[in-house]
């Protein structure tokens, strides 16, 4: 009987169980994830596990090994008797300096990938610079937001064209890289202007200047990667393919 | 009448919802840059021992965090559940020693930089991400806050930071020391690390 007292009541009210049937429904999964949330993270976070080929491990050890003993043998000391003796704003400008000089790559990078308007800007800089800046050592330009573009490589080009990234690399000096991203170094080696100079004795000394005046800029940030990592080579190959990811996408 | 009454009142709950979610967003990055421009006022104070102004910050900055979350996500399901109670309480112990001492670190490495707020972006009913940029110079590094509603307001479970997320690289590294170790080898890395 009360059955059908309650039945009678429900068409009563016609619509109104379905409408908080619905907002019930709505509430829900809202509910439920707030009660735990991990099952719904970890498989977040499962899907976007950085995951890069890396057959040629063996290689990549001995070479993170090279990597880590010429920083902290050789580079790292050079660069701290460089940074005692070279006061900053000079190394400021010799990093722009450098900086200036990767526009062509950059620009060629911004073409490949369609960026008309980010190649416009690596131009626009690129001549502010040289000029008003006196040869690029220094950077008016960055205090024009339009002239101001994330900084594209050829890596990444390929990267946007759906390229993957075959598999991981660490070269001797240069570190970390990617079968992709090593044929956009080699491409980016062509597009830079030391190596067209004559003799080649000067692109080599460039490059090590180069090196020393970065290192110097950033004394500690290999230490600090290398003292939170508790596997310091996967944490170093993760951070790689989330960077260059990051950079892909944006 | 009744009917359209109805759907009129689905109607407005629905936009509510979305009202709703749309101040989540706010409230959350709201609460974060009050704590940690609280934190940034302590790190100006010149008057102030260092070693003051680490326990300082990290009393302002720890509730924002969900610690015993991240320690579960980093090992993920397939290895969490596979500890038992005692070893799990173990590792969330070590890994938020671990945390907090990388981040006491940082502070050390602290000079003068601002931070600047971006837009906060609302990733479903429960998430929030609050993009940040520590400007140093003519440098940023690009910081991501990445937050989830819990019953006692937002919390942190991951930051990314020149978009290397923290949890995804520490997973990583756990999932490589326990699939070729075993879990005593992971407290003993951690313990080693944890005491350099």
């Amino acid at each position: 009987m009360r059955f059908f007292a309650t039945w009678r009541s429900w068409r009563r009210w016609g619509r109104w169980p379905l409408v908080l049937l619905i907002c019930f429904w709505i509430a829900l999964p809202a509910a439920a994830q707030g009660a735990d949330p991990f099952d719904d993270l970890d498989g977040e976070f499962e899907a976007q596990r950085p995951v890069i080929a890396d057959p040629l491990r063996p290689w990549n050890r001995a070479m993170f090994e090279f990597n880590d003993r010429l920083y902290f043998w050789f580079l790292k000391p050079v660069a701290e008797v460089y940074r005692d003796v070279v006061p900053e704003p000079p190394r400021i400008g010799i990093r722009n300096f450098f900086n200036n000089l990767g526009a062509p790559l950059r620009f060629v990078a911004c073409l490949l990938q369609g960026k008309s308007d980010e190649a416009g800007a690596e131009l626009g800089a690129f001549m502010v610079n040289t000029t008003v800046g006196f040869l690029g050592f220094g950077n008016p330009a960055a205090g024009e937001s339009r002239l101001n573009v994330p900084k594209e490589d050829l890596g990444q080009a390929f990267g946007v064209w759906g390229m993957g990234h075959g598999c991981y690399i660490v070269w001797p000096v240069l570190g970390p890289s990617s079968l992709r991203d090593s044929v956009g170094l080699l491409g980016g080696h062509f597009l830079d202007p030391f190596t067209h100079v004559d003799p080649s004795e000067v692109s080599l000394v460039a490059s090590g200047l180069e090196a020393v005046n970065t290192t110097s800029l950033h004394i500690g940030d290999y230490e600090a990667l290398k003292k939170e990592a508790v596997a310091p080579y996967e944490a170093m190959r993760d951070a790689y393919v989330q960077f260059r990811q990051r950079q892909v996408e944006r | 009448m009744r009917r359209v009454l109805a759907w009129l009142m689905l109607a407005l709950l629905c936009t509510a919802a979305a009202a709703a979610a749309a101040d989540d967003a706010l409230q959350a990055q709201a609460r974060l840059r009050e704590k940690v421009d609280q934190a940034l006022e302590i790190l100006k104070q010149p008057d102030l021992e260092l070693r003051v102004k680490k326990e300082k910050i990290v009393a302002i900055v720890e509730p924002l965090f969900d610690f015993p979350l991240m320690a579960k996500l980093v090992l993920g399901r397939k290895h969490w559940s596979r500890l038992d109670a005692h070893e799990q309480a173990r590792f969330e112990a070590l890994f938020v020693e671990r945390l907090k001492g990388s981040y006491v670190d940082k502070i050390d490495t602290y000079s003068d930089e601002t931070i600047d707020w971006r837009q906060a972006v609302q990733e479903g009913p429960d998430r929030v991400q609050v993009p940040a940029a520590l400007i140093h110079q003519d440098k940023e590094v690009v910081i991501l806050y990445k937050l989830y509603r819990r019953s006692d307001g937002w919390k942190i479970y991951d930051v990314e930071v020149q978009g290397i997320s923290i949890v995804s690289t520490f997973r990583s590294q756990f999932d490589q020391i326990l699939n070729t170790g075993t879990v005593a080898d992971l407290f003993r890395e951690l313990e080693k690390t944890n005491g350099a």
